[in-house]
């Protein structure tokens, strides 16, 4: 029976397989992103958001008129 | 002239965190980030006419910020650099998430890929897009999508390199362990 599991000739160590290495890839990247999108959303954006109903509320304004 | 609905204005800013996330990935983190976000923002407000009710807001802002970004700021350079420290110390107002080291690691390595590469694999592996939104957003075939998904992955695990599973899973302390008594013998084979 052939032992299946691929080792590291050198160091004696099982390698990992290319699910294990993606599953570890795709966790590190979910942690770096998270670390953007768990932020709290600044300040300008509220500003921001004000001014666009502001405009929005001016045109319909105007297109009432 | 469509409106933006109460409803849809809720959609559009619940999706801001996203969009920061997603902007940070294209010209890393900073003021920069924000201000594509911002641009993104404007252009949705402007052009809410042509959303389609019941499809992805998510997915329309995104392609709106990578329109956006693609059109203007492709020339400049991605802003790699923590300047003044600012992006630092927010981090440690975040305790429990994941650390400094590791966040520089995973964004320099981030760095490393193609921008294509790079993009595909945040829009899959972090933004929680599917291949055929991806593909979408993007404007190319999904096949390609794929490839460009799984060629991140593996430049990534080249670069960080997680080749050996002893990196991390459940039996590291057994392979910690053999690596630890495997060292004497290494030393006296070489001294002879």
């Amino acid at each position: 029976m052939v032992d299946m599991t691929e080792t590291d000739v050198r160091t004696g160590r099982r390698k990992s397989t290319d699910d294990e290495v993606h599953s570890h890839i795709g966790s590190r990247l979910k942690a770096y992103y998270d670390q953007v999108l768990t932020q709290p959303v600044p300040d300008r954006f509220d500003d921001l958001l004000r001014q666009l109903d502001e405009q929005s509320a001016s045109r319909n304004g105007q297109e009432q008129s | 002239m469509a409106t933006m609905s109460v409803e849809l204005r809720d959609e559009v800013v619940a999706c801001i965190p996203s969009l920061r996330a997603f902007a940070a990935s294209l010209v890393g983190v900073g003021d920069r980030a924000d201000d594509l976000v911002q641009e993104a923002l404007v252009k949705a407000w402007a052009n809410i006419g042509s959303f389609k009710q019941g499809t992805n807001m998510k997915a329309w802002l995104f392609t709106i910020l990578r329109n956006t970004f693609y059109s203007a700021h492709r020339k400049a350079k991605r802003e790699v650099q923590d300047v003044d420290g600012q992006y630092s110390s927010a981090l440690a107002e975040h305790p429990g998430q994941i650390g400094h080291l590791d966040f520089e690691d995973f964004r320099m390595a981030l760095d490393e890929l193609p921008e294509d590469q790079r993009e595909a694999v945040i829009l899959i592996g972090a933004s929680g897009f599917s291949y055929e939104e991806a593909a979408e957003i993007c404007g190319c075939a999904i096949g390609t999508m794929k490839s460009r998904v799984n060629r991140a992955r593996n430049r990534l695990s080249e670069i960080l390199d997680v080749t050996s599973a002893d990196e991390f899973g459940p039996d590291r302390t057994a392979h910690a362990a053999l690596t630890t008594s495997s060292v004497p013998t290494v030393k006296l084979s070489a001294m002879d």
